[in-house]
């Protein structure tokens, strides 16, 4: 009992518990509170069969049967009870999309309509319900296009269910995307674009000029040759010219892996005449990204933080 | 740029009160407890109010039953010439001696012998007696006393040659009128 209010009290001041997961890996990562030192009681590949190209809720079955599990070993020698769980995934579990609102839209539920309809359009195969098996969440506009994201619901359930179990509340599940974009918001320079990576996949998000806000948005699998220079280079005109909008000067890049890029960047502008794409790497120096390697997903929960 | 706001956590309480910042947390327990106590305040006040509008009423009642004992003292009874008397009194005190003088004397030139006035207070009417050496010092006169202000009329009464007098002089009576104050 003494430990429960020692830990809500602790939640108070920035105690927490941190996780990130991804259709692979899982990772638990415990805040101290006043941000002190953070201790990984969990970081290991997950024994799911995730086929890159398969159904996202398949996916999601199957990490459900095995979230339980981890649970119970994340946390049965360090108990957690009573502090706030924060949830990353990996972007290979959401489904991001960008949606127009209707021009007629009086009430928030026409703007919902719209973005299940917009989902139904892209990706309802399905023979799935998209209001049963989907939860879909938005950052709602009724005057410019916005950003929305689908995660299996079953997902979404046992995450709760799993955290509820050991007298753990979740204070906010996001995607890998929406998390470094809020984190990196402020270090986007104007008029450049924004890419989150996590292992091979890039989610690249489109700026307009002079805007601050989000354009649009494609996810990218990283091939095999994707950590050339060109590879990028390639995506980003691609996509400006897919989206009609100017290529941009500079890409802003948050995530694991995506320092090759810059080095690479360095290397080839040395002693060169033309200056292409400058690519930024904003969590350089940071927290996240620090000297001793850590695993994708340990990035993906280092992200979990209120901003 | 702006933030994303995307999240599939359930919306609890609980989770309304751990994303509060610290701060804004802070300040709304401020104000709770201000208003907590802003809250007791009004309570004691009010029952405040209640102790002195039944202590209001309990001394109003007081003062209507010691007025309702209080014994009428009654009227003293005065009789009609009693009252007559006090009235005519009263009427001669308020007679406006100074400016009946300065008008009468404003008026009286050196060749008028000025012999009685006598005040009738009821009337608002001074009676005077004078002596003039002839008609026309006497008519003059009575034009002067005309033209001053504070009476409204003059009238000669009567008027007399005195035989008894070796300077056979015009003895007359003349009335005066003043405006009165009104009822």
């Amino acid at each position: 009992m003494l430990n429960l209010v020692s830990a809500r009290f602790s939640a108070l001041f920035g105690a927490g518990v941190r996780i990130g997961l991804s259709g692979s890996a899982f990772a638990v990562v415990r805040q101290a509170p006043w941000g002190g030192k953070s201790t990984i009681l969990a970081n290991h590949a997950l024994n799911v069969d995730h086929a890159p190209g398969a159904p996202l809720t398949e996916t999601a079955s199957r990490l459900v049967a095995q979230i339980d599990v981890d649970f119970r070993a994340a946390f049965a020698e360090t108990p957690c009870a009573g502090l706030p769980v924060r949830v990353v995934l990996s972007d290979d579990l959401a489904r991001l999309f960008m949606v127009t609102p209707p021009q007629n839209s009086a009430r928030l539920h026409d703007i919902k309509a719209a973005t299940s309809m917009r989902f139904q359009m892209l990706y309802g195969d399905l023979g799935a319900d998209p209001h049963n098996d989907w939860c879909i969440e938005a950052d709602w506009q009724a005057s410019r296009p916005f950003l929305a994201c689908a995660v299996p619901r079953s997902l979404v359930e046992a995450l709760c269910r799993a955290a509820g179990e050991h007298g753990m509340h979740v204070q906010a599940i996001e995607p890998n995307f929406v998390a470094a974009w809020n984190a990196a918001r402020g270090r986007i320079a104007m008029g450049a674009w924004f890419g989150a990576v996590h292992e091979e996949q890039l989610t690249l998000a489109a700026i307009a000029p002079n805007a601050s806000h989000l354009g649009a948005v494609r996810s990218l699998a990283i091939p095999a040759d994707g950590h050339e220079l060109q590879w990028i280079e390639e995506q980003v005109a691609r996509t400006a010219l897919q989206l009609d909008v100017p290529v941009p000067q500079q890409l802003c890049l948050s995530g694991n892996r995506n320092q090759l890029w810059v080095d690479r960047r360095k290397t080839s502008t040395a002693g060169a005449a033309k200056e292409g794409l400058a690519i930024n790497n904003l969590d350089q120096g940071s927290a996240v990204a620090g000297t001793v390697p850590v695993s994708a997903a340990v990035l993906l929960a280092g992200k979990a933080v209120r901003t | 740029m702006k933030r994303l706001v995307i999240d599939f956590a359930p919306r609890t309480m609980r989770r309304a009160i751990f994303q509060t910042r610290p701060l804004a947390l802070l300040i709304g327990c401020a104000g709770l407890a201000a208003g907590l106590w802003a809250g007791l305040s009004a309570l004691d006040l009010s029952k405040q109010i209640d102790a002195d509008q039944v202590q209001l009423s309990r001394l109003k009642g007081k003062a209507r039953d010691s007025a309702a004992a209080r014994p009428v003292t009654a009227a003293p009874k005065v009789s009609e010439g009693q009252a007559n008397a006090v009235n005519n009194a009263v009427a001669q005190l308020n007679v406006p001696w100074r400016d009946v003088l300065d008008a009468v004397e404003g008026a009286t030139p050196a060749s008028i012998g000025l012999l009685a006035l006598e005040p009738d207070a009821k009337r608002n009417v001074v009676r005077g007696m004078a002596e003039a050496k002839t008609s026309g010092d006497m008519i003059a006169y009575i034009e002067a006393l005309k033209k001053q202000g504070f009476f409204d009329i003059v009238i000669l009464t009567k008027h007399e040659v005195n035989d008894l007098d070796p300077n056979k002089p015009l003895r007359f009576q003349f009335e005066a009128q003043w405006r009165g104050e009104g009822p």
